[in-house]
């Protein structure tokens, strides 16, 4: 069995525990299961499904892995698929919902979320000062820059670029450049007299 | 101070970044169970098994339940598991009739099974049991056929 660094990027540690899964051991999907799908609820939640469909979502993208486990190009592709297919199925769930929707042909990275982040306010109020004040401004960003951002965040900096790659945005975009959402949130905090980073 | 989109990261930004992770992981945490709940579909998509459900309850129940009745009986489309809880010097035990003899019957509390096989009666006994949640995996009952698995009750 591959033994990643306890430092490796979480797309490094998904890879080789999808390898690992692949080549027979089940144990393996189930450190790729806890690693992965704190990502994985971003991404729902960030499409703007409630908390029960997001569950929903987040279950059915690995049950379609397991059927589809064959049908992926290499283990390290495997965080990028595992975020592209909640995706598309939070949008699918959400068209349902929708029902009213004709024939449509928008791609699903296009699609702009509605509204800002889901959350829970009665913990957004219990939050320390520091994280609360970033929190107001990052709600201040557009939906599309929360979006990203709140994925994006969810790995470590060797995760960024391959992260927002995943979510629609080109390469480049965030890591290891700044990226214009970054950049937007930046300014506010640093424009704000009362934050400051510990 | 300007912060250019194309310019290289640095680490005020890996500092915002952090924070805001640790912002969104209070302001919309992922819920205590969903891990456990995806392995629970990845292990039934795997066996391939039956969910079996809790009579009286209706059907399409969305997620494993918990209850804390002394007996519960559950359904499926090949089998019928009563289930007793019984205190027995201060521990629980658990009596539980299937339909049938030689049946195997594990019960699954975290990663602990116990296996037992049915008598005559269809009976199936554990002892000395811990309480918390708990599964029962029914072996398939005909060649061929499907496990069953039940949802989760609490012990």
């Amino acid at each position: 069995m591959t033994m990643p660094d306890v430092e490796a990027s979480l797309s490094t540690r998904a890879a080789a525990a999808f390898a690992d899964y692949r080549a027979g051991d089940r144990q393996a999907l189930h450190t790729l299961v806890a690693a992965v799908t704190p990502v994985l609820w971003h991404v729902a939640r960030s499409c703007g499904l409630s908390p029960q469909n997001a569950e929903d979502t987040v279950q059915t993208t690995w049950l379609r892995l397991v059927e589809h486990a064959d049908a992926i190009a290499s283990p390290q592709a495997v965080l990028g698929w595992l975020c592209t297919t909640t995706k598309r199925e939070a949008w699918r769930v959400q068209r349902l919902a929708r029902t009213v929707d004709s024939v449509d042909t928008t791609d699903v990275f296009d699609l702009e979320p509605e509204g800002s982040t889901p959350h829970d306010p009665a913990t957004v109020a219990a939050m320390n000062d520091e994280a609360r004040r970033l929190w107001q401004h990052f709600v201040t960003l557009t939906p599309k820059c929360q979006q990203i951002l709140r994925v994006v965040c969810m790995g470590g900096a060797p995760d960024y670029a391959g992260l927002a790659d995943a979510m629609g945005v080109p390469i480049g975009s965030i890591g290891p450049t700044r990226g214009r959402c970054l950049a937007a949130l930046r300014r506010a905090l640093l424009d704000d007299p009362d934050w400051s980073l510990t | 101070m300007t912060a250019h989109p194309s310019d290289p990261m640095d680490d005020i930004d890996l500092a915002i970044m952090d924070a805001l992770r640790h912002a969104v992981t209070l302001a919309d945490p992922v819920p205590p169970t969903l891990v456990s709940d995806i392995e629970f579909s990845l292990s039934l998509a795997a066996m391939n098994a039956e969910l079996a459900r809790l009579a009286n309850e209706p059907a399409g129940v969305r997620s494993p339940v918990a209850d804390s009745a002394d007996t519960v009986t559950f359904t499926s489309s090949t089998m019928t598991l009563m289930v007793v809880i019984g205190r027995d010097d201060g521990q629980l035990r658990i009596d539980a009739w299937v339909s049938g003899g030689g049946i195997t019957v594990e019960l699954i509390q975290g990663a602990d099974r116990v296996a037992a096989v049915s008598d005559v009666n269809g009976r199936v006994s554990w002892a000395r049991v811990q309480p918390g949640l708990a599964r029962f995996l029914i072996s398939p009952i005909t060649a061929g056929g499907r496990p069953v698995i039940t949802p989760a009750i609490e012990l």
